[in-house]
Formats: structure tokens, sequence, C-alpha cells
């Protein structure tokens, strides 16, 4: 396992390196000077040109990718434009409330999908199936800009039970984390619905009730133990995505989070920053997989992980 | 089998109760915060956008200005009432005769948030710190003279009166000697308050300094929230979530009915314009450009764009300003003298033509503008750009028409960016060059008083006249404050004023 493990971080080198020039070249030829963003577009034009051969804006992309690269290459993402902190801090400031609010937010989507899923298949085409379904089109319909205003207005404005935004105060989670994840749910609910669907249909189930085994420990114990793989890999996937930053979630909430980081970096063109956070993001993503490869082995021990990949 | 489902969903009642259980739980801590005595001396407050730096020199975001206001101090400041220049920092100051020196005697007794004390070695180096980084907010200056720990003269090239104008604008704060990179993160001042922390993305926060020279509103700390929504803001607000909040237009008519809030106003002093390239053949016109200028309708602008939140404007200097002037008649909604002047202008049957606007700011003024020259012949096609495309785009002098706006500290800074020397630096969008409006523009920065307000006067009639630049409109400032909060103001730069503001 640790050679996989081992294996799989050394992958993320191509994957940085894919990730960066991607980013890198598309913020380099977008239109819009970093330096007169920075500076404000009634600086003197001197002004302007220093500012720019103090960030090396004046060297040819490919140098200013190699500087990069070499920088990288010694652990250092560079420095903010706007903040001038190093962009490793800028992130990991952000990082325990992003952090935070997705495993929360992981934790409603999961609490609300896995057992509306598992009734739904149990009991398909009654009435619990159809309005689990239609609720799970619906989680998956509604924006979450919508759906957070119309929390706080709720919960914060009318019945003032709970914080309307900001990460501080006590609870604050609650509202960002039930916006995610009752998005979230509504693809894990489908997911468990059609992969329980398929399991209960397998004759071992069938063997199972007609051995007399009792229906909870046939569907917790057989059916749902199987039909766990596409349900951990969806979790896992969403898990990573949401790592890499909600928007619009925290700019309705605003939740200082790595979602507005980036956004914010972008819109400013502030490059390191950006490149940085979405560097960071693939890493994360990478890191999520590969729990998720380590997951499959503890739900499914027939899958061995080794250096080679998977074995079943 | 009935039983185990019946078990199951009351296991997920538990969940769903446990989860009500600790909203509630949150609820009473709030509301005991909120109401203790305590909170009475602490005030919460929205800044609409994240700050980039919190160095004054470095970092002119408007929203900024709310906590530079509270640190820093600056030399003098403009009583908005009277329109005169007080002392803040200087007690008084003198301007020799050919206007090229000024002395400020400086206040006695101030200190630093450090406990060190103020003098004009501070000042000096503010001056010389401001004008190697470029800040724009030290015009003309040669030199900068200590003449004793609490004089200091200013030597300037030339006379030129801007110089003063400048000391009192947002971010023309006084540092202190030897502070540098550290003011992006741990800014200090000799202001009634003092930073605490900034929480990057979430807050920053300020309290009271004990050793202030000047009277103290008895607030004792004030945290900014920073919040880009403008419905979070407005409901945190509601929720009493927020003490004070800016607000926009859309959200007005909730806050106004809302019994616990005032809202304060006050026209902004962001003038938005219709630009014409003057070295683009038709725009070049002057019929061409006075026929547009009647063809548009500025009402109903104001309505579409700002929902009616705003006003029209004549003048390309906002009313707020020191030289303001619209004694002129300006250009009325009128579609058949549009019609006559493009006939007039060799263009009977219209022209096509290109406007180019930033995404998500001026859409809805383009495309009133767009019909409104339908209406006379003309075929609009609109150029939205992203922002900074945008302004890139128009700084590069090929944009044909374009809808912009500017906010500035004086009355020069709206009628400069027509001068020919301006060109070159990308802020004379409108390739226009006219020695006789060059020299008017020169000859304000030489005088002062009510001479200079008669020459800003002449250069505004002169932009209305020969239809240089068409204003559109100004839109209306909004604060939100919670009903007891007292001495609150906001300015028409959109900075808010807390340094009074108390329960």
């Amino acid at each position: 396992m640790l050679k996989y493990i081992v294996k799989r971080f050394l992958l993320l080198i191509p994957v940085i390196i894919g990730v960066s020039a991607l980013v890198f070249f598309i913020m380099a030829l977008a239109p819009g000077d970093p330096a007169l963003t920075i500076i404000g577009t009634d600086a003197k034009p001197e002004a302007v040109e220093a500012l720019r051969e103090e960030l090396g804006l004046n060297d040819p992309i490919i140098v200013q990718y190699g500087n990069y690269m070499w920088d990288l290459l010694h652990g250092d993402l560079g420095e903010s434009y706007g903040s001038g902190k190093p962009v490793i801090e800028e992130y990991f400031s952000r990082f325990p409330n992003t952090f935070k609010l997705t495993v929360w937010s992981m934790f409603v989507a999961v609490l609300i999908a896995v057992p509306i899923g598992i009734i739904s298949a149990v009991k398909q085409y009654s009435l619990i199936d159809n309005v689990g379904m239609v609720a799970a089109l619906a989680g998956l319909s509604i924006p979450n800009f919508w759906l957070g205003l119309l929390l706080i207005m709720g919960f914060a404005l009318h019945l003032g039970l709970l914080p309307s935004g900001g990460a501080d105060a006590p609870f604050a989670t609650v509202l960002p984390a039930i916006t995610i994840g009752t998005g979230l749910a509504a693809n894990i609910c489908r997911m468990t619905r059609s992969s329980m669907l398929e399991t209960v249909r397998q004759d071992y189930i069938r063997t199972a009730r007609a051995k007399g085994v009792n229906s909870k420990k046939v569907i917790s114990k057989h059916a749902l133990r199987n039909a766990l793989i596409p349900i951990v890999t969806i979790v896992c996937m969403d898990f990573g995505v949401t790592l890499a930053g909600a928007a619009t979630t925290e700019v309705v909430f605003s939740w200082p989070g790595i979602g507005r980081l980036t956004i914010d970096a972008i819109n400013s063109q502030d490059r390191p920053l950006a490149i940085g956070c979405l560097i960071m993001t693939a890493i994360m993503i990478s890191i999520c997989n590969t729990i998720m490869d380590i997951l499959y082995s503890v739900v499914d021990p027939r899958i061995r992980l080794s250096g080679g990949g998977k074995k079943s | 089998m009935k039983k185990n489902w019946l078990r199951m969903l009351s296991v997920m009642m538990c969940f769903l109760l446990c989860f009500g259980l600790m909203a509630g739980c949150g609820n009473g801590g709030g509301e005991e915060q909120g109401d203790g005595t305590e909170a009475k001396t602490e005030l919460v407050v929205s800044m609409n956008g994240d700050v980039k730096s919190l160095d004054p020199m470095k970092n002119w975001q408007v929203a900024s200005y709310h906590f530079y206001w509270t640190i820093y101090e600056r030399l003098i400041y403009l009583n908005e009432e009277t329109g005169e220049y007080e002392p803040e920092l200087a007690t008084s100051w003198e301007v020799s005769e050919d206007g090229t020196e000024y002395t400020f005697h400086l206040r006695e007794g101030v200190k630093w948030h450090d406990g060190s004390d103020f003098g004009a070695n501070d000042v000096k180096y503010t001056i010389e710190r401001g004008i190697e980084l470029g800040t724009g907010n030290y015009p003309s200056v040669k030199s900068v003279e200590v003449i004793d720990n609490l004089t200091v003269k200013v030597i300037l090239e030339n006379a030129n009166s801007i110089f003063l104008d400048k000391q009192w604008t947002g971010d023309c704060c006084v540092i202190k000697e030897g502070t540098d990179e550290e003011l992006a993160q741990a800014p200090m001042g000799t202001g009634p308050f003092k930073f605490v922390e900034w929480v990057s993305g979430d807050h920053i926060t300020i309290e009271a300094f004990d050793e202030y020279w000047g009277e103290q509103s008895g607030t004792e700390k004030i945290t900014f929230k920073i919040m880009p929504e403008a419905n979070a803001r407005l409901m945190a607000l509601q929720a009493g979530d927020l003490d004070a909040a800016a607000l926009e237009a859309a959200g007005i008519s909730s806050a106004t009915s809302d019994e616990n809030l005032t809202i304060l106003s006050t026209p902004s002093i962001r003038v938005n314009y219709l630009g014409f390239n003057h070295k683009d053949e038709i725009m070049g016109n002057e019929l061409v450009r006075k026929a547009i200028s009647h063809a548009i309708d500025k009402e109903a602008i104001v309505t579409a764009q700002l929902e009616g939140q705003g006003i029209t404007i004549k003048s390309l200097v906002p009313a707020a300003k020191v030289g303001f002037y619209d004694g002129f008649e300006g250009y009325d909604y009128d579609v058949e003298k549009a019609k006559e002047l493009l006939a007039e202008a060799g263009y009977p049957d219209g022209f096509e033509c290109t406007l180019s606007v930033s995404a998500g700011t001026q859409d809805l003024c383009a495309q009133v503008i767009q019909a409104n020259l339908k209406d006379v012949g003309i075929t609009l096609t609109i150029n939205t750009m992203e922002a900074a495309a945008f302004n890139e785009y128009m700084n590069s002098g090929q944009a044909q028409l374009f809808v912009s706006g500017r906010s500035a500290g004086q009355a020069d800074a709206y009628v400069n960016i027509l001068h020919s020397d301006r060109i070159a630096e990308g802020n004379n969008k409108f390739n226009y060059s006219d020695a006789e409006l060059d020299a008017m523009i020169e000859k304000t920065w030489e005088t002062s008083g009510e001479e200079r307000n008669e020459i800003y006067a002449d250069i505004q009639t002169k932009i209305n006249d020969e239809a240089l630049i068409l204003p559109l409109y100004s839109n209306t400032l909004f604060l939100g404050v919670q009903k007891d909060l007292q001495d609150m103001k906001c300015d028409a730069e959109g900075c808010h004023d807390f340094r009074n503001a108390h329960f």
C-alpha cells in the first residue's frame, strides 16, 4: 500500500506541471495589465513601468514561466501581488475554514442522501421514493446563492436562530453547510439509489432472504456494503471539489474560504495567488482521490492496492 | 419489517432534532452577547470587499478608507459644511506669496499608537515615501525641510494649489518615520483607534487608543466584517448582526420599511459619462456629439440602471466638490433636435457605431443608449468586455464610444483627463487635444480660491458647449445603520466615518 501511495504522490508532479502551465499561460495571455490593476488606472506611466519591471512582467512569457517553475521547484509559490504575503500563507490562512465547511457539508449531504437513497431503492416506486427523487432533483436544480439567501432570511432574519454570515460566530457553519450539503446530497442520493437497486436484485440477496435473514440485516450488511463503492467514489470526489472552494456560497455567507480567494485573485489579476490556489486545489483533489482508492480496499477487501494499480 | 423502518426513521429524526438543538444553542449565545452592556461600546460594521493591503500608500480602495480614517490622521481636513480646511495634525499653515512654500505648524502632544511622540520628521518621511511610491498625493513637491520638531516646510517646484487640496483626501495619511513594509499587515497611526487584527477575507478589528489627543466617542472596539454580497449585508443588518452596512439601490425599499434602521444617503462623487473618441471620423464631429447628447434620455438610464436611486447630471465635476459649476443649459432629451443636428452634420439617415462597456457595470445604461440612438437612426452595437480588458482597450484610445465613470479627490482630477499630455498616459481616453483647454487646466494649478473656481466654471462650460464628454448620472450612496447608533457619517466618496459613531 505504501508503494501505491508513493506512486500516487509522484503522479502529482506531472499534474502540477500541467495545471501550472495551463493556468499560467491562460492568465498571461488574458487581456489586461496586472501592473495597471494593482497601481490604478490613474497612475503615471513611469510608475506602471517600474512596477512591471519589478514584477518581471516585461520578460518574455516563457522566461516568466521558467522563473515561476524554478521557484516552484524550491517550494516557493511566490507572493501575492495584492497583499505581498506569501501565497502559501494566504492559502493556508483560508484553508481551515474551507476544510471545516467541506466536512460539515459532506456530513449534511451523507446524512440526508444515504438513508433516502436506501429507502428509495428498497421501496422503489413508493411514495417515499418519488418524493425523495423529486427532492433530489430540486436539490440539484436550486442555485446555492438563492438557497443561501432563503436560509439567511428564514433562520437569521425571521427566526433569529443562526448567524447570517462570517466564520467566527458559534454555529456559523450550519447554514452554509446546509446550502452546499443539499446540493451535494442530490447526487449522492441518486447514486445510492441506483447502486442499491442493482445490488438488491442480485442472487445472493435473494438467497439471504430465502435463508430467512431478517430484512434489516440483508439491507445493511449484504446489500449496502456491496453498493458502497460508487457511493464512496462520489462522496470522495465531491469532497475534493468542495475543498476547491464554493465561491457562490462563500460570497453569500461572507465565508472566508478558498473559493473567494481564488475568484478575487483571478479578477484582480493576482497571478501568483491565482496559480498557487489552483495548484493547491489540484493537490487536494489528488489527495482525495488517493484516499478514495484506499477506502475502496477497506470497503471491499477483494480490492488490493499495489504499485502497479488496482488488482481485484 | 415495518418496525425496522420506523426505527430507522426515528434515528433520523433524532439527528435532525440534535441539529435543531445545536441551532438553538447558537442563538442563545449570540443574544447574550448582544444584550450585554459591553456590546453597547462595540460596533460591528461591514466592508463591501476584501482589502489587499492596509498600507494607505499602496492601497486606494475606497473600502479601506473606513478604517484609514479611524487609525490614521491627515494634516488637515475639509469641513464639508463650510467648505473650509480645518486643522487635524497641523494646527495652522502658511503659504508663501509665490505659492511655492507651505509651512505647517504641527499639533503638540500627539502620540503614535506605539506610545512614541509625533513630530516634523514623521511628516517629512510621509511625504518623501509618498513621492517615492508615486501616490500622486504630493504634486510638484521639490523638497521637505524640518524647521523644528513641530514645524515643517514643503517646497514646491512651482505654485500648485492642488498640493493643499490633496492633503485631506482619504489616503493622504501621515505615517510614522521608519515604518514601511509592516504597514501592509499592521498599520499604525495617531488616530482615535488602533489596529488589533486582520483576518484575511473575514474581518479587521480596531480598538480605542487611550492616549489619543482629541475627544473620543466612547466606542471601544469596531469590527469591520468583509461582506461582498449586498443582499447578505442587508439581511445581516436587519437581523442585528451588523450595526452599519452599505446598501444598494435594490434593497432600499426593504430597508426603509424597517423601523429599527436609519438610512443615510448622499449623491456619490462618481460621475458616469459617455465618452467620445475625438480622433474618430464620426465622433470628432461636434454636431454628431451634440445630436447624440440630445438623443439620450438620462432619466431612463437612472431608472433602468439604478432603479431610480440616482441623479442625472450636466457637469463633469460632481456637486459635492469645490469647483462644481452647472450654470449652462446642458442637453435635454429632444429626439427632433437630435435628428436635425444629425442631418446638419451630414448624417440624415444616421450611421453605425460601437459602444464599449465593462461587463456587469453599465450594461443597462448601454442598452438604454442603444434604444435611444435607434430612435434617431443611429445603429449602435454594444461591445461588452471584461473589466481589465475594457480598461486596456479604453486606455489605448481605440474605443469609438464608451461608458465609464470617474470618482476622484478634487475638481482638477475630473477635468484634467482632457489634457493633451494625458493622451500618451492612457488617461485621456478621448484622444482630445486642444491647446486652449490645456492652458485653462494648467492655469487652475497656479491659482486658488474664487479665481480658480471661475476657471473651473469656464472649463465645464466649454466641455458642455462643445459636447466633449456627455455626463450622464451619479448614483446615490446608501448607508443603513441601527436606529440608536449616533453620529455616523457617510460621505460622497462612499467612505463611512466611524470616528465619532457610538450607541
